[in-house]
């Protein structure tokens, strides 16, 4: 199987702490992988370092066969890899369906001038994106809403949006961060069946979670970071019948001192 | 028919002050900092357009160019000083140096234009229109008109183009645009020349309206425009424009009370006054985070 994104000894440090720190983690084409670990691991400064948000302090990211560690964002959405944000980034003020064109731009070549003279392409390109757009909507289920403002839509749906925004990128890998936080059983199954079908599409998946259910039940390899460091990697079942998760998760059978210390080193 | 001649003036220079305003928050959306600078771009537009007249004839078209690339260069000049290199560093540092190049723009107009005040080609010859008792000049018609396409083009380009929507997406939140692809300090770069654009077109208007240009005529025009945006809370451009016009109204009803030369003073007791009850400004919902 062909790598898609790779991480070599990546680190990222805010001063003295080390969010992400040494990690070496594959992720083959076509795969589901989940990255799991308690609050305040790295999960998100690890998403953060891959998409060109902050440059890594050390270490490299490869994306393709190419190192993007030095990449802007903007040159690494264009590559092709989107991602969706734990704290909703909309464009509160556009509507839905212009939140999702706005993921086409990426794709299309009207210049400025196109647009002030309504030019052929310009037009065609303009259809293009709505339809495409509306397309994606109705791909992952809210394209009622196409007209509405993003900044009023329910939660649930701006999680979606989001997806469908990234997806009209049109990606090879999509990086989901928590993306059935404050979602409801029944939309989080929708979510499930969403993903696996993009999936087996083709799309690769990267999805940070808390829902253990939702990350045992859809991948196939999970990571673990705890305090910035990869502490276990393998199949769901491997994950969870390891111990140092168990401890990462559960704590250890120690005295309250003891997990003091441990917390003071750390830190 | 004083106080409708008063009206007249002020909805004429309001919409002046408006349409820097316009400019100004239109690059506060979009570049996310004030800028101090934006009173001399007005002046390089003026100075622009003065010199297109001495070496083309009186041609408002010309003119109208000119001042419009005069201020596009101005935004050129300062989104390479100060915004460049610094829009990721603390805000401050990006504001002393909009300062520094007010300064230093002010400094070399002053070197290379000359101190006196110059006279500006009279277009018109002083034409006007009688309604009733009410006289409108030429020049006054020019104004409004120049005002309205602008002001109504910026918000065709925003909401029609692609590039307006992009523009419109890295004002709403840079890292999500940057994250679908969007070249944000491309786009930073943009709209600080669309918003200087704006503020040499008023630069213009400010000298055909007066009747003359010269080197510190930028300063109280740029905090004026200042203190519209203010008003306005200052990212929204429609309450921006309605904060230049109020300040316009203001001035010219506040001097038929006091003398002309309180007329600076009015314009900005009136930001003190409104910084004081409204500081949240008209445009901003309270308690909305920008």
């Amino acid at each position: 199987m062909k790598t898609i994104l790779e991480c070599k000894n990546l680190c990222k440090s805010f001063g003295g702490l080390k969010a992400v720190d040494q990690v070496n983690f594959k992720v083959n084409e076509g795969e589901i992988v989940g990255i799991i670990g308690p609050n305040g691991a790295g999960k998100t400064t690890f998403f953060n370092v891959c998409t060109g948000v902050y440059a890594p302090t050390s270490g490299e990211v490869w994306f393709e066969g190419k190192n993007i560690s030095t990449c802007e964002p903007d040159q690494i959405a264009g590559l092709g890899m989107a991602r969706t944000f734990q704290n909703i980034k909309l464009f509160r003020d556009m509507s839905t369906l212009e939140n999702v064109k706005l993921g086409f731009h990426i794709q299309l070549k009207t210049t400025l001038i196109d647009s002030i003279f309504h030019t052929k392409r310009y037009r065609r390109e303009e259809t293009f994106a709505a339809e495409k757009g509306m397309e994606m909507l109705r791909r992952v289920g809210i394209e009622e809403y196409a007209q509405m403002n993003a900044g009023n839509l329910p939660y649930g749906i701006q999680r979606k949006l989001e997806i469908a925004r990234a997806l009209a990128l049109g990606p090879k890998i999509l990086l989901l961060d928590e993306p059935a936080a404050g979602m409801n059983p029944s939309e989080t199954m929708e979510l499930l069946q969403l993903i696996r079908d993009l999936n087996s599409e083709g799309l690769t998946i990267v999805v940070i979670e808390h829902d253990m259910k939702f990350v045992m039940s859809l991948c196939q390899k999970v990571l673990v970071i705890n305090f910035g460091q990869k502490i276990c990697e393998g199949t769901p079942e491997q994950v969870t019948s390891n111990e140092e998760v168990k401890k990462a998760y559960l704590g250890e059978r120690k005295t309250e001192k003891a997990r003091v210390r441990k917390v003071a080193e750390h830190a | 028919m004083y106080i409708l001649e008063q009206i007249l003036n002020g909805v004429c220079q309001g919409s002046i002050y408006a349409l820097m305003a316009i400019g100004y928050a239109f690059i506060y959306g979009i570049v996310g900092l004030v800028t101090f600078s934006y009173g001399e771009v007005a002046m390089v537009g003026a100075f622009a357009a003065y010199y297109a007249f001495i070496l083309f004839g009186n041609n408002l078209l010309i003119g109208c160019i000119a001042g419009i690339a005069g201020g596009v260069v101005a935004g050129m000049l300062i989104y390479k000083f100060c915004y460049e290199r610094f829009l990721l560093a603390p805000k401050h540092i990006a504001i002393i140096c909009t300062v520094a190049i007010s300064q230093l723009f002010k400094s070399l107009a002053q070197i290379y234009f000359g101190t006196e005040v110059k006279p500006m080609a009279s277009l018109f010859g002083g034409k006007y229109i009688q309604l009733g008792d009410l006289r409108v000049t030429y020049v006054q018609i020019l104004v409004l008109v120049m005002v309205i396409i602008m002001a109504s083009g910026l918000s065709l380009f925003t909401k029609k183009t692609q590039v307006g929507m992009q523009l419109r997406a890295v004002a709403q939140d840079k890292k999500a645009a940057a994250l679908v692809g969007i070249h944000v300090n491309r786009m930073a770069l943009l709209g600080n020349c669309i918003g200087c654009a704006l503020g040499g077109t008023a630069g213009l208007l400010l000298a055909v309206y007066y009747g003359n240009v010269y080197a510190t005529m930028g300063q109280a025009v740029g905090f004026k425009a200042f203190s519209a945006v203010v008003l306005g809370g200052l990212s929204n451009v429609g309450a921006a424009a309605v904060g230049g016009m109020l300040i316009g109204l203001l001035e010219n009803i506040g001097i038929m009370f006091f003398s002309a030369n309180y007329r600076d003073t009015i314009a900005f007791v009136f930001m003190v006054v409104v910084l004081i009850f409204m500081p949240q400004g008209i445009g901003t919902k309270k308690g909305y985070r920008q």
